[in-house]
């Protein structure tokens, strides 16, 4: 299956907040990281998550994926890259629902 | 005795009170942060809040302290000279009074506490303008010590959209606009708040909807936005924000009876007496005004009638002795035309 290479956003969105910006052209790179990942073998792991984790905004939080995903790869369980470069990645995007608040908590008062 | 903790006073929480707590399966951490975690902002989380919302109520267990009161009595007893002004919107028996009553009975155990003093020196009925008229309302303010709680109930009444620019509006603005070294914390309850005027809305700090009305549970809960108003580039701009304390956006503010405060007990009794009876006297002020406008009796008829009884025999008398028009006039100061009319009402030729 082949990757959508439109990466030009609608009007709206470049009107849009930076946030907004930042969140529909990384959903885009994360559509594309799925598509390598359903044919694993003619795509080199390590590049594709590399340069996904690459623009995680967080210095020190990527830094540490990176040797999460390294780790993983070497964990016997796990067995090989492309499982390890999955839970990768769903630890990125659970650090991103966190910082651009993809669920919104709501609190009450008295 | 039902006890009101405040953020100082929950770090000395009784051990009864922790245990009767936890025994009605209310979270103890609603205490001792200030506020209910709900989850995910989703269609449950008013759920998940209503149900210990009810659950304090039905137990009759101390109630958690209030940010929002917290921040309000730090406004108006903060070194800025500043005051709080909110309007509450819902639709008509959603429980307005009963939930603003219940912010100024909460306000005011805060202030007393704080200042050593009285609840009811801070809030009383004499602090509620129930379907006043402007001039009511004016005299509640004329007489109110600084840092009071005031109510304005129906404000549409004094200070209605419709009547923008007549003057009793352009008093009500001026005292609000001026008010701040009073340092009150008023609150106007208006079914929509499009209702009155739109310089008191644009001078409100906070407008507070009863989202959501819980009677049988024994509470309202409502949504509290801080607002504010600006004027730039020839536009008016309005900001509505949620409400935010530790770091955390509050949705949903809960709002009990005035009654379940110790203070403030039978306080509604009296309160929906005296509003009965501001009703009352609503109806038949507006009866008798219809009465006069449906029997209309103009100011023309009434010069006209005046002009009769006091010169008309003397017109009378002269057009019998056949003296001109212009004796007449000079002899009565009437015009030609009110002597020609005085003269067709008397038939006279």
């Amino acid at each position: 299956m082949q990757a959508s290479t439109d990466f030009t956003p609608t009007t709206e969105l470049l009107s849009g907040s930076p946030k907004m910006m930042y969140t529909y052209f990384l959903l885009n790179q994360c559509a594309k990281y799925l598509d390598a990942m359903r044919q694993p073998k003619d795509v080199n792991i390590d590049t594709v998550t590399n340069s996904l984790l690459a623009f995680c905004p967080d210095v020190a939080r990527r830094d540490k994926l990176f040797d999460k995903y390294i780790e993983r790869k070497q964990d016997p369980k796990i067995e090989n890259a492309v499982t390890a470069s999955i839970l990768t990645i769903g630890d990125f995007q659970a650090y991103l629902s966190e910082v651009l608040e993809f669920t919104e908590k709501s609190a009450g008062g008295f | 005795m039902v006890t009101v903790y405040s953020s100082r006073t929950v770090k000395d929480i009784t051990p009864e009170d922790s245990a009767k707590i936890v025994a009605a399966g209310v979270p103890l951490s609603i205490y001792t942060s200030c506020f209910m975690d709900l989850g995910p902002s989703n269609k449950s989380a008013i759920k998940r809040f209503a149900n210990i919302c009810s659950a304090i109520n039905e137990h009759e267990l101390p109630l958690p302290p209030s940010k929002f009161i917290e921040f309000v009595a730090d406004r108006t007893s903060g070194k800025s000279k500043q005051d709080f002004t909110m309007i509450i919107d819902a639709k008509k028996g959603y429980g307005k009074s009963y939930s603003s009553a219940y912010l100024c009975g909460r306000y005011a155990i805060e202030m007393a506490e704080r200042f050593k003093q009285d609840p009811k020196d801070y809030f009383s009925l004499e602090n509620c303008a129930l379907l006043e008229d402007t001039e009511g309302i004016t005299k509640i303010m004329d007489v109110a010590e600084k840092q009071q709680a005031i109510i304005i109930d129906d404000a549409g009444t004094a200070i209605g959209s419709r009547d923008f620019a007549q003057q009793k509006n352009k008093n009500f603005n001026k005292i609000l606009a001026t008010c701040r070294t009073k340092r009150w914390f008023v609150i106007l309850n208006v079914p929509i708040s499009s209702h009155i005027d739109v310089q008191v809305r644009e001078l409100v700090d906070a407008s507070a909807h009863v989202y959501k009305p819980f009677h049988e549970g024994g509470f309202n809960v409502l949504k509290i936005n801080s607002s504010e108003s600006n004027y730039r580039f020839g536009k008016k701009k309005v900001f509505e924000r949620k409400f935010s304390f530790f770091e955390r956006k509050f949705d949903f503010w809960c709002a009990y009876s005035p009654d379940v405060l110790d203070p403030f007990r039978g306080f509604i009794e009296k309160y929906d007496r005296q509003r009965d009876e501001a009703a009352n006297k609503i109806i038949r002020e507006i009866t008798s005004m219809e009465k006069a406008r449906s029997n209309p009796v103009s100011s023309r008829d009434k010069k006209r009638k005046v002009a009769i009884d006091k010169w008309g025999q003397v017109v009378k008398d002269m057009t019998e002795e056949g003296k001109s028009a212009r004796a007449i006039t000079k002899r009565t100061g009437l015009t030609d035309h009110m002597i020609n009319i005085i003269a067709a009402e008397m038939g006279l030729k």
